[in-house]
């Protein structure tokens, strides 16, 4: 994947930020509202970056997000409060 | 007592301009009216009536413009502990932040425009109390109207200040705020931009009619000019009727296509802002509150920009000079031929000024617009940024 759509990594990102938990792949397909295809190549990008790390769980793959993850996830919120409080100049 | 505390009392601002305007209203009511009331003969009662009246309405004016310059153009200090415009937008209050400065809206008609600077603020009437000036100072005998509500603005301004900084505040250490913290924030901010930026829409309808009401009259007063001589010898010509319904029906039809255009404009806002409003309240559980937020972030440099372009909430006090001096200057326009030449002269000056200074704000507003543009190009960059790792790292 060459450009990942900013949206949806943001998005897995949410959805795996509230979890304390690893997170079911199949659980996390629908939090994010996309289909499985375009997820798993989302979440492999996202592990190629050390944003995620998959565990394997009772026959289960489910997706824990990495202290580089929650980073991210920081930083982007922190850019969007500075963005909407217009602190760009 | 200092002249600058004196300038926070309403009744020393009030006195100040009363005791300038009046002398100084009787000076140029004597100057400009002087030849044009014969003194030699008998002043009947209508004569006198009149000349009251000149009297009264041009003292009006000059007591307003001192007023506004004593209430507009003073920067004072504001109190040590006074809010920051974040602070005081988490305690509800509406604030928008400029380039170098904020406004924080104390009143329906009063507000405050904090420099961060120098720590310094001024005391301005919002868009509504502009409004209420211009309109009050449109009619000659209501002119007077439009002083006493300054005096109010400028109390109103001063108790707010007051009331703010005595306000006990927090600690002013800020703790980090949690990431949900964080996003609610976002949300209330763009909120609040959304539902400001469909307040500018409305504001920049009245703009643009305003604008269309001033070009109607200076025509209308060309008018009166070009058919006077014809008025005094045989009354008004056909074309003076044809050409003043044809001034009125075309701003009444420009006020028309106006309304239509920003009703559409500010029904996007709108949208906007309930949208936002319902991830802020959680209705759709559907709907994600960083999505909603990034999609936001698009408009913000839209919203921010209808704030600079918005002529009255830009620069209120400007754009009431230039109101007052089109105005002043058409109205003298309209007396040509009847007074002194110099008047006339007088006038033009007063309505080229006008005109000159309204433009210049006009385009002073449109080159930050582009600026801002371009801030924000670089600032998608950086959004970019997120997704390539390795200039992240």
């Amino acid at each position: 994947m060459d450009r990942p759509d900013l949206y949806v990594v943001a998005r897995i990102l949410e959805r795996l930020w509230g979890e304390t938990e690893p997170m079911l792949r199949t659980r996390l397909q629908v939090a994010v509202g996309t289909n499985f295809d375009v997820l798993t190549k989302y979440l492999d990008w996202m592990r190629g970056r050390g944003l995620i790390v998959f565990i394997e769980n009772d026959g289960h793959q489910k997706v824990l997000l990495t202290e580089e993850g929650r980073d991210s996830y920081r930083k982007l919120v922190s850019w969007i409060n500075e963005t909407v409080h217009g602190k760009f100049r | 007592m200092e002249v600058p505390k004196l300038l926070s009392k309403w009744w020393f601002v009030a006195l100040v301009s009363l005791a300038i305007g009046i002398p100084s209203a009787f000076l140029a009511f004597k100057f400009v009216f002087g030849d044009f009331v014969s003194l030699d003969g008998a002043i009947t009662p209508s004569i006198r009536l009149m000349m009251i009246s000149q009297y009264v309405f041009l003292g009006g004016y000059i007591i307003l413009f001192i007023c506004s310059l004593l209430t507009m153009a003073p920067r004072h200090v504001v109190g040590t502990g006074f809010p920051g415009p974040d602070t005081l937008m988490r305690e509800g209050h509406k604030v928008i932040v400029r380039k170098g400065s904020y406004d924080i809206w104390v009143a329906k008609y009063s507000l405050i425009r904090v420099y961060e600077e120098d720590g310094m603020f001024r005391c301005l009437p919002t868009s509504t109390g502009l409004w209420a000036i211009v309109l009050l100072s449109l009619g000659p005998p209501f002119v007077m109207f439009a002083f006493f509500f300054l005096v109010y603005i400028n109390d109103k301004c001063w108790r707010s200040v007051k009331d703010l900084t005595w306000e006990e505040k927090k600690d002013q250490v800020v703790n980090e705020i949690g990431i949900d913290e964080l996003l609610k924030d976002s949300l209330r901010s763009t909120f609040a931009l959304a539902r400001e930026a469909a307040d500018v829409r409305r504001a920049s309808f009245q703009d643009h009619a305003l604008i269309l009401v001033t070009f109607s009259m200076l025509a209308w007063a060309v008018l009166m000019v070009l058919s006077a001589p014809i008025v005094l010898d045989r009354g008004p010509p056909w074309w003076f009727y044809t050409g003043t319904a044809a001034i009125a029906a075309t701003a009444i039809a420009g006020i028309l296509i106006l309304r239509r255009r920003s009703k559409r404009l500010v029904a996007k806002e709108e949208e906007w802002a309930e949208k936002l409003f319902s991830t802020m309240e959680g209705v759709d559980a559907g709907i994600s509150p960083i999505e909603v937020l990034l999609d936001a972030c698009m408009e913000v440099p839209r919203w921010l920009s209808l704030h600079r372009k918005g002529i009255w909430t830009r620069e209120p006090g400007k754009t009431l000079l230039s109101f007052i001096l089109m105005v002043a200057g058409s109205n003298g326009l309209m007396q040509y031929g009847s007074i002194w030449w110099g008047f006339t002269l007088f006038s033009i000056v007063l309505l080229a000024l006008g005109i000159s200074l309204f433009s210049w704000m006009a385009i002073a507003a449109r080159t930050e617009a582009h600026e801002l543009a371009r801030e924000w190009e670089d600032r998608m960059k950086g959004m970019d940024s997120f997704l390539v790792p390795e200039r992240r790292r």
